[in-house]
């Protein structure tokens, strides 16, 4: 490396200058074009099963259950729910056919008990399990009667244990769960599985060490057509092998299988505009409610075990308008034989095919690769007016052409650093305050006044141009780190998040311009279109729309009862989301809201 | 005492590790747990097994999860008959102690730095008085190490861990003080004391040699240098039978310390280069390459660099720790808080120094990434081992390019100084200078 070598910057060219804007909003809207470009049969790939060990269930089928049999588990359970000792009916069926069974009390003032029997390998000593949850009660869709005894998944459930038992060719244990309290009784369970509190009961039976599962939700005693949840916390996937089979499954026995209910027909039969519209809505609903990072079944908590599992719910809706008769009890218990005896052939855990995707239908899907573009399209404005700014505070070679060009880089002003790290200190104590308040509607709605008059009430941070542009370069960085590492956790999160800090980076930045107008503008636009509530109450509209595919009235009363209901359950599921919103989402915007009310001094405008 | 500033940081260092400590129970139970800031070498939870061991009447060094010295355990049996929130405490007092004496080695590097510049100023050209340092900068830099120390996240961290990297910064530090100070018997003894716990330290007696060697005409003297040499080899040999007796006149500990540094046998993931190449490697070319990796820690640089900067203690001292802090067998955040709070010191150099940016931005997306892949690698099960790999060798770049850019940053503004700004014309092209 020579030593003389000259370190002075290129002044950045004048034509950028001004058309910057026009780029950064180019980049954003082609990121947004991009991700909605997802669902184009070009860019998804169409999934296959990685994994060879999987397929031996796809082939040849060799229990019976016959109808009378399911019927007459049907009848006990029934009895069962009635008289409110489900657990000893389950318990006591397990044990007239010499299967190990246990219950586990929930402790709490309920008296609830989780049921769970042991169906052991006659093969090999007990090193590895699979694993069928089927909670007691689930919860529908219906107004009057929020939750449903899963009559049929026990039955069915039941049946499989029974049928398996002392099959001569399972090499691997079978856990029964029944879970009360679908998601908090499985909480409970895994805790004194894995003993990983240090004051839960430790459980009376162990099988060996659990690779995966299914869990069964189904209420109606008739169904037509599968829905497949796969949802896990914190935007966690299962592998997609796994999904892969079941769905593998579901087409060789002819059951339609669809995400969020939302059913594709694959045939030729549909319009490629009604494939498209349904591949759109999957993704976005996809996208959407992983971003929550609250799981979709109780299957999320066993993905937080490395137990890869979906749950299957079993949907009324027609897929066909040829449909008449319900799914085959044959065709059902066929899936679930298959799956057991494809995973009993596994070797190794699941770790071939992919953790990081996207499901656009049953049958294709978006990998990370590909879907990593747009919000790496999104959030280069960010790392791009980064580099600008970075740049312009040195001297260049072209404006200190009198210097000497081997006075090395220097900074072309005297920089206080305190005053930015004080606001910054102050925006970040603030928004912690969000942690400590109950999470009300209400109460939210009050911390956002006191953040939006805070630069009136505070003495605020009058930054002088100098020092707004290195607080913007900060905050980019941090901003696009903060995204980067999102984007490998919950990318779905990301890039809510993105969409949202973006254009509040573009308006802080545009406050730049010197006018008052654009400023009190800009500032307008932080406490209405860019703020985080209007935000969130926007996101809650669009996923209703979505969910429903029809159109809807906006409903606020909805809004905060659900976000009531999201607030109460998040802490059960182990979610961070609302913790990375408020610690470092919310206080970035903060930044920039406050930033907004710097003052060009004097010694600005000599310079 | 402390003026207003110095108190004014010390408080809010004091703040900082009282609010981490004391009240995010879940923050420190992290970073307690993680890979990044508890290595095998440090960690106070085999301190506490030792501990027990050694009150069983049992040698701690028998099974492979001990590693401080005797001596050291013994310190910390003695300290452990207090309850566990005054270990804290104690962590946190000697955590700020180290930023103490951190901030006063500073302070003497840059009078002294400043001093020097006094004496050679009629060598210095004229032009390059942009270069010179002012008294001024003096007490700010020194004002911007103790602030540094003090909120360095790396630093709070390895204090919350309650890591014992703590104690040997303090040495280390205190070892760099009296390296300033000109204190022979101090700077021995710390020094010997350092290097017993972790080893690397002992190449920091070739810039002692250097320093300790001249007399008060500033000849270095051949016999001066000997009798400092020997002083440091009798310190460390009594070191080692006071290690000897207090472990019940067993070498156990030479195995479970000395051994274990070296040849690496602990293959924790930690931010080093160490742990992965040695998975990655067949068994039957471990000699070889271990021998390589110490080489390359310990003498590569050594040489080279006390010949060229033998006329600059300060920074060869602190360019040695940051080498050894960097490419050692078992290296955690606290290793890397040691020299990067004295980084302030040298802001005279930025200037110089290329890749800013992208160090800095480096770092930062290392620091960030390192636990979200640990996290995927090891809970998610959905990354594996190459993604947290990659993470800690983006953070190993990151600081070599560092060193590098500090380096030639020095050696250009010395050349600068003596040659002026202006760069000649030869044969009507401007001169370069390759580096010599």
């Amino acid at each position: 490396m020579p030593l003389l070598s000259n370190l002075l910057a290129k002044d950045i060219p004048q034509t950028f200058q001004k058309f910057q804007l026009h780029v950064y909003a180019g980049f954003f809207f082609f990121g947004l074009l991009g991700f909605v470009y997802l669902m184009s049969p070009i860019v998804s790939r169409r999934n296959y099963l990685s994994e060879n060990a999987l397929s031996p269930g796809l082939v040849s089928n060799d229990i019976y259950i016959s109808n009378e049999h399911i019927r007459d588990i049907i009848g006990q359970l029934r009895t069962g729910f009635k008289e409110k000792n489900i657990s000893d009916v389950i318990q006591s069926m397990f044990v007239q056919r010499g299967i190990e069974a246990y219950k586990q009390n929930l402790e709490d003032d309920t008296n609830d008990e989780n049921v769970y029997g042991i169906v052991r390998a006659p093969r090999l000593a007990s090193t590895e399990s699979i694993i069928l949850v089927a909670p007691l009660y689930v919860r529908i869709q219906s107004k009057s009667q929020p939750i449903k005894a899963n009559l049929y998944g026990i039955a069915h459930t039941l049946a499989i244990g029974f049928a398996l038992h002392r099959k001569p060719y399972m090499a691997k244990d079978i856990i029964l769960l029944f879970p009360a309290q679908q998601e908090n009784g499985t909480r409970i369970w895994l805790d004194a599985y894995f003993n990983t509190k240090p004051d839960s009961i430790p459980l009376d039976a162990h099988a060996g060490s659990i690779q995966a599962g299914l869990t069964l939700e189904f209420p109606h005693e008739k169904f037509y057509s599968i829905d497949l949840r796969h949802n896990g916390i914190n935007g966690q996937l299962p592998n997609l092998d796994l999904i892969n089979t079941v769905v593998h499954l579901c087409d060789k026995n002819s059951i339609p299988a669809s995400y969020y209910d939302i059913y594709v027909d694959l045939s030729s039969n549909e319009l490629f505009i009604d494939y498209m519209k349904k591949s759109l809505r999957t993704l976005l609903i996809n996208a959407l409610t992983l971003a929550t990072g609250v799981p979709s079944g109780v299957h999320g908590q066993f993905l937080h075990y490395r137990i890869e599992m979906i749950t299957l719910f079993g949907s009324l809706t027609k897929r066909d308008q040829y449909q008449t008769s319900p799914i085959t009890l044959r065709a059902f218990d066929d899936i679930i034989e298959g799956f057991i005896r494809s995973l009993n052939n596994l070797l190794e855990r699941f770790h071939q095919s992919f953790f990081f995707y996207f499901h656009i239908n049953r049958r294709n899907f978006v990998s990370i690769a590909t879907y990593m573009v747009p919000l790496g399209l999104i959030v280069a404005p960010a790392l791009i007016r980064s580099l600008v700014l970075y740049m312009s505070f040195f001297t260049s070679s072209e404006t200190s052409a009198t210097t000497y060009i081997t006075l090395g880089r220097t900074m072309k002003f005297d920089m206080n650093y305190s005053a930015m790290f004080l606001e910054i200190l102050e925006c970040l104590a603030l928004s912690y305050v969000l942690m400590w308040i109950p999470m009300k509607f209400t109460y939210l709605i009050i911390c956002q006044i006191t953040m939006f008059i805070s630069p009136i009430l505070l003495r605020p941070f009058r930054s002088t141009e100098r020092q707004f542009d290195y607080l913007q370069f900060i905050l980019l960085l941090t901003g696009s780190a903060l995204l980067g590492c999102l984007s490998l956790l919950n990318y779905s999160m990301a890039f809510l998040a993105a969409c949202f800090l973006m254009p509040c980076y573009m308006f802080a930045g545009c406050s730049k311009f010197d006018h008052w107008i654009i400023k009190y503008f800009c500032r307008f636009l932080f406490l209405t279109c860019l703020n985080p509530l209007v935000f969130l109450a926007l996101y809650h509209y669009l996923a209703r729309l979505l969910m429903a595919g029809e159109f809807l009235l906006p409903n606020f009363n909805q809004l905060t009862s659900d976000f009531d209901t999201y607030i109460a359950s998040y802490r059960l599921f182990n979610a961070w989301t609302v913790d990375v919103v408020c610690l470092a989402i919310v206080p970035i915007w903060f930044l920039l809201y406050r930033s907004t009310f710097w003052i060009r001094t004097l010694v600005d405008k000599t310079q | 005492m402390l003026n207003r500033v110095e108190a004014r940081y010390f408080g809010i260092g004091l703040i900082l590790r009282i609010f981490f400590v004391f009240f995010q129970s879940t923050t420190r139970h992290y970073f307690e747990n993680s890979g990044e800031f508890v290595t095998p070498l440090n960690s106070w939870k085999r301190i506490i097994e030792g501990i027990y061991l050694r009150q069983l009447n049992v040698s701690p060094f028998l099974g492979s999860i001990v590693h401080e010295t005797p001596l050291s355990l013994l310190l910390f049996t003695k300290l452990y008959i207090f309850k566990d929130e005054y270990i804290e405490v104690l962590f946190i007092i000697l955590d700020l102690l180290s930023a103490f004496f951190t901030y006063k080695a500073a302070h003497h590097i840059l009078t002294h730095l400043y001093d020097r510049q006094t004496e050679n100023k009629s060598a210095y050209k004229e032009d390059s008085k942009v270069l010179w340092l002012t008294k001024d900068h003096v007490q700010k830099s020194a004002h911007t190490v103790l602030l540094c120390a003090m909120v360095n996240p790396l630093s709070i961290g390895t204090c919350v861990a309650k890591s014992s990297l703590v104690i040997h910064n303090l040495l280390l530090t205190m070892t760099f003080y009296f390296f300033m100070t000109y204190r022979l018997i101090p700077f021995i003894f710390t020094l010997c004391l350092a290097s017993s716990i972790s080893m690397y330290p002992i190449v920091l007696i070739v810039p002692g040699l250097l320093q300790f060697s001249s007399n008060a005409n500033n000849k270095r003297s051949i016999v001066r240098m000997f009798l400092v040499f020997a002083l440091f080899v009798c310190t460390n040999v009594t070191l080692l039978f006071v290690n000897f007796h207090i472990n019940h006149q067993s070498w156990s500990f030479i195995d479970a310390i000395y051994h274990f540094i070296f040849y690496v046998p602990d293959y924790t993931p930690n931010t080093g280069i160490f742990w992965y190449f040695f998975t990655e490697m067949f068994e039957h070319f471990r000699s070889l390459f271990v021998w390589t990796f110490q080489m390359h820690v310990l003498l590569l640089y050594l040489f080279p660099f006390t010949i060229r900067l033998r006329n600059e203690p300060a920074f060869l001292f602190w360019l040695l720790c940051a080498i050894f802090c960097i490419f050692k067998s078992y290296p955690a955040y606290g290793d890397v808080a040691f020299y990067i709070n004295y980084l302030p010191i040298w802001c005279f150099l930025f200037r110089y120094v290329r890749n800013g940016l992208v160090i800095v931005c480096m770092i930062l997306v290392a620091m960030l990434m390192t636990p979200i892949t640990w996290y995927l690698w090891i809970y998610a099960g959905s990354a594996n081992a190459n993604f947290y790999f990659a993470m800690t060798l983006v953070f190993n770049v990151a600081q070599t390019f560092l060193l590098s850019d500090l380096l030639y940053a020095y050696l250009k503004r010395q050349f600068f100084l003596k040659n002026g700004l202006n760069i000649p014309n030869i044969n009507g092209k401007e001169g370069q200078v390759e580096f010599l």
